[in-house]
């Protein structure tokens, strides 16, 4: 999958289950305010993620994650893995 | 401050004195203590104590010398379920009898191939719903924001039987959304708190005993996204020991974490018009 495919896949389901604008989404913009995330909201986010796109996370891979690029990176890295 | 400080009051050295009784002199030597502790809460506390009298007063509607009789009443309820805790905790739950009405959604949980979530509230006495739920193979976990509460589990464990619920604390570094994602891949049953919220965490509002109020919205967001089955579960203290288990199904729509919510504060209405002594939420729960 291209970082452009991933940004697209993860951008949608972000609109969708955090029901937020497609503007709030910009690349450098902070995950956790952009979404307006709380300490039990990361939770559905990483069951998301996870069964969009079929990796596992785990707490240390969170370490850093800051931005939607972050999040992106992550997750493009987590596909390599297991590709 | 409307919402819970994230701490529960006690001490290790409080709960050590009960201990200690209960060892020594049994389960009814420590209930007598509690007349005078209760009287200490009662008198000792003002905010917590006001918090309960206008639960009575405001909210269920009580006159003004019931409202005060009820609220000290309060405290020695609320200090019944903490010795039952630590008696039940300590091997002496043969002591107890209980009742379970809706078991079979609780055996549906265990016997689906899925994750279940449990919502209960602080009302009656949850946490001793484990040693009557030993015929069930998977475990539960307990999301708690009690942070104080480690030390006094730690202690418990320290001196009493190995505990069968698993506690993930809510954290700032986020540990706790991979423990609670890992219970849900192992298709245990995770049980939240429905009715605390701490300070920056996410609320929604709905109407509960005549008053609109502020619940968490992760809890409820969370079990109304997933597709696992959800139960409003309680445990309710009744007289000489005997403890009466409840389990509700929750109806909602999918996705709409409102509906759950709404779901949820008719049932806690439902248990509190039955037992209305065991509202155990020690602050301003009300306010905006």
């Amino acid at each position: 999958m291209s970082r452009d495919e991933i940004i697209d896949v993860t951008n949608t389901f972000l609109i969708e289950e955090f029901e937020v604008e497609s503007e709030v989404i910009q690349p450098e913009a902070n995950l956790k305010e952009a979404l307006d995330l709380d300490s039990l909201d990361y939770v559905d986010l990483v069951v998301i993620i996870e069964s969009n796109f079929g990796i596992k996370l785990e707490s240390k891979d969170f370490t850093g994650v800051n931005t939607f690029n972050d999040l992106y990176d992550l997750i493009g890295s987590k596909l390599h893995a297991i590709a | 401050m409307a919402e819970w400080e994230g701490k529960s009051r006690g001490t290790v050295s409080g709960y050590s004195v009960f201990i200690f009784l209960i060892k020594r002199a049994g389960i009814d030597a420590a209930y007598l203590l509690l007349v005078f502790v209760s009287l200490y809460y009662f008198l000792c506390s003002p905010r917590q104590t006001g918090a309960i009298y206008r639960y009575f007063r405001t909210h269920r509607k009580n006159s003004f010398v019931r409202s005060l009789v009820n609220t000290y009443r309060n405290y020695f309820v609320f200090g019944q379920t903490i010795i039952d805790k630590i008696a039940i905790t300590a091997g002496l739950e043969h002591k107890y009898t209980y009742e379970f009405d809706g078991i079979d959604h609780i055996r549906q949980l265990a016997k689906d191939n899925s994750a279940g979530i449990l919502i209960s509230a602080h009302v009656g006495n949850f946490e001793v719903s484990q040693y009557f739920m030993g015929e069930f193979d998977k475990q539960i976990h307990l999301v708690t924001t009690d942070e104080e509460r480690q030390a006094i589990k730690s202690y418990l464990a320290s001196i009493m039987a190995k505990p069968k619920t698993g506690f993930i604390v809510v954290k700032n570094d986020l540990s706790h959304v991979f423990e609670i994602n890992q219970v849900i891949d192992q298709k245990e049953i995770i049980c939240f708190t429905g009715d605390r919220f701490v300070d920056g965490s996410k609320t929604l509002t709905a109407d509960f005993l005549g008053q609109p109020a502020r619940f968490p919205a992760g809890p409820f967001l969370i079990s109304s996204r997933l597709n696992t089955p959800v139960l409003f579960v309680y445990v309710m203290r009744e007289r000489n020991k005997h403890y009466h288990l409840y389990a509700r199904k929750a109806i909602f729509n999918h996705r709409d974490a409102q509906s759950l919510l709404h779901a949820f504060t008719q049932s806690i209405e439902q248990i509190l018009a039955k037992y209305p002594l065991q509202w155990f939420n020690y602050y301003d729960f009300w306010r905006a």
